[in-house]
């Protein structure tokens, strides 16, 4: 008894600016279907600071690579006297057997690796998307043949058909982005066909289909967008690997033909010299590292982000 | 289970003959001419046109594609262009060392990752797990050909520990100088299936904690390490078996350019300098056996799963995506 009455007491006597403290911090945060995308994936940065760290990681190296024109340097320019030289000063990643400067090989790398990366992640997830929501819309027969034809992409040798592909066509950055992306939709078709195999039941486009909505609007307009949790999430994880496997194709020759280098590219010549010069190796293993590190830990938050979303 | 197994079957069965479609038509539509390789500019035309005939060039290529699948069949997969012997022998010949390094690098991917996903799983959200997931994500994200070069770097320049290549130091012929040659390529290959396998049983750790039985037998008073070893360990383990066929395919398909970075003298270099000279019948020999190889492994995979877990035997087809 009496403690109830001191509790009484002791609450009577707080100011009243502490109950609005309270009431503040109650407030519901809403479910997420009142909360845009956008909305989800800039809070996972903010309470992410390991995503925020490989965020501005990417986007030094990002803004780096755009700015390559500005280095004194030319990537292609040979100077006989300034072969294989250390980092320094002048160079800070050394130069290479050509005395062309590594810093800015580097930087015009990171322009043909982000790009091929981005572009072939861009086709596989379109290709992707079309073929897994368009199985699952129609279902039957046709999602039957389609999603054998996935299993079977998924269950080949892809690494070394690319690498047998890029060895008998003529190699550059067309070629990379054509191979890596021919084998790489499977797992965007059947992450999007499983889906649309849900979402095509929900209310929504039970109202969209009664309202007289095409098939086509239904798709694009309703479908589609209601997925991109996930297709974010797919593309994230799926630069990652486009620029892992690019690296491995140039690291092999099979990449941009010189003039032009990739990180991987410059890796394979490093091997060479590996003897004489390893720092060589370093770097544009690193800067792969970084990216690729990035772009995964990047996919994986979202995916932890954004999932209740898509369980819902 | 029968409707499964033989529904896998026939899936294998189809994704083989795509693979050997694949595996013949790629080097039929590779630009340049295929009878260029066998024939000189010494040759007569005499000579070249028996030439031609004899590799079967003047018939059309569903014949050819017909004859050489014949052959695949049989175990025949032509001679080899650069040093004019049969495909099969020389595949035969360095299948033992691929075997070698494949097995260990699996069982050390298996013996690192099991501890530290036990870990994590146990010291979930703990700065020890976060580490550890570091580390998986490092072990993902890594080059292996780089990853490669720095050890090399590392080990044999600087520290002037291990050799850097072959698998024997020649004139030596001891256990201990194999298992020098072998650390460094079996610890970078199996440094992506570690990573994968220690994120798997992580998640998989703190699923299975949450189950009832430990509840059961943490009443009964089984004392911790039993709970772990006995119930838990047991259960996370089973999806392991799947991506360990999965891993192993995939090592044996994977791993060319790990093997030639450290000249391991396996099928892999094998693979990776008839890709480079153009050996054509090699080649077509390296996919369609890869492809098998990769094949049976996934249906193994399934199989040996579906007979470790009688609750996937059904609804298995679904599970099947990744």
């Amino acid at each position: 008894m009496e403690d109830k009455a001191i509790k009484i007491n002791t609450s009577n006597v707080l100011p009243d600016d502490a109950f609005e403290d309270v009431v503040k911090e109650k407030q519901p945060a809403g479910t997420s279907y009142d909360r845009g995308l956008w909305y989800d994936i800039c809070r996972s940065f903010k309470e992410n600071k390991v995503a925020l760290v490989c965020l501005i990681i990417l986007i030094i190296i990002a803004i780096a690579s755009l700015l390559a024109p500005l280095s004194p340097y030319d990537p292609d320019a040979i100077d006989a006297t300034q072969k294989l030289l250390p980092p320094s000063k002048e160079h800070w990643f050394g130069t290479d057997d050509f005395g062309r400067d590594y810093f800015t090989r580097a930087l015009y790398g990171g322009r043909v690796s982000l790009t091929v990366g981005l572009a072939s992640m861009i086709c596989t997830t379109i290709i992707g998307t079309l073929i897994g929501t368009f199985s699952g819309y129609k279902g039957g027969k046709l999602d039957m043949v389609l999603m054998r034809f996935t299993d079977i992409f998924l269950a080949l040798p892809s690494f070394l058909l690319m690498v047998v592909l890029n060895t008998l066509f003529s190699p550059g950055m067309v070629t990379l982005i054509a191979v890596l992306s021919l084998f790489s939709w499977a797992s965007v078709a059947r992450i999007t066909r499983a889906e649309t195999m849900s979402l095509k039941q929900k209310d929504f486009v039970l109202a969209a289909k009664s309202m007289g909505a095409s098939h086509t609007e239904i798709i694009f307009k309703h479908i589609i967008p209601n997925m991109s949790a996930s297709i974010i999430v797919a593309g994230s994880l799926g630069v990652a690997g486009a620029i892992l496997t690019e690296s491995s194709l140039s690291f092999l020759g099979l990449g941009v033909q010189l003039p032009q280098s990739s990180w991987g590219s410059m890796l394979q010549l490093a091997q060479k010299y590996i003897l004489d010069r390893p720092s060589m190796a370093v770097f544009p293993g690193l800067l792969i590292l970084f990216t690729v590190l990035s772009f995964n830990i990047i996919g994986d938050v979202l995916r932890n982000a954004l999932e209740p979303k898509m369980i819902k | 289970m029968k409707k499964f197994c033989l529904k896998r079957v026939v899936e294998s069965v189809i994704v083989l003959i795509l693979i050997s479609f694949f595996s013949f038509g790629v080097i039929e539509l590779a630009p340049g001419d295929i009878s260029s390789m066998y024939i000189s500019p010494t040759m007569t035309e005499e000579e070249k046109q028996a030439t031609i005939e004899k590799l079967g060039l003047d018939r059309s290529m569903g014949e050819r594609y017909v004859e050489w699948f014949k052959g695949v069949l049989q175990g025949d997969f032509g001679v080899s262009l650069s040093n004019k012997r049969p495909v099969a022998e020389q595949f035969a010949e360095k299948l033992p060392a691929t075997i070698l390094l494949m097995s260990v690098s699996l069982a050390l991917s298996l013996v690192i990752s099991i501890p530290l996903g036990l870990i994590a799983g146990l010291k979930k959200n703990t700065i020890i797990d976060r580490i550890i997931n570091l580390i998986a994500y490092i072990g993902v994200s890594i080059p292996s050909f780089w990853l490669a070069m720095v050890m090399i770097i590392v080990f044999s320049l600087k520290l002037r520990l291990l050799p850097s290549s072959g698998m024997h130091t020649i004139g030596v012929d001891s256990a201990w100088d194999t298992i020098k040659h072998l650390i460094m390529p079996a610890f970078t290959l199996c440094i992506g299936n570690l990573a994968t396998f220690t994120r798997y049983i992580r998640s998989n750790t703190i699923g299975q904690l949450e189950e009832e039985y430990v509840l059961t037998a943490k009443s009964k008073g089984t004392s911790k390490g039993k709970i772990l070893f006995r119930h838990v360990l047991k259960n996370c383990l089973l999806p392991i078996i799947t991506l360990i066929g999965m891993r192993l395919a995939s090592l044996v398909v994977g791993s060319f350019i790990i093997e030639s970075i450290f000249g391991w003298p396996g099928l892999g270099t094998l693979g990776m300098s008839a890709i480079q000279s153009r050996d054509y019948p090699m080649i077509m020999a390296y996919t369609m056996l890869s492809g098998t190889i990769l094949v049976l492994g996934n249906f193994l995979a399934d199989i040996l799963y579906a007979f470790a877990d009688p609750r996937i035997k059904q609804g298995m087809g679904e599970a099947h995506g990744r």
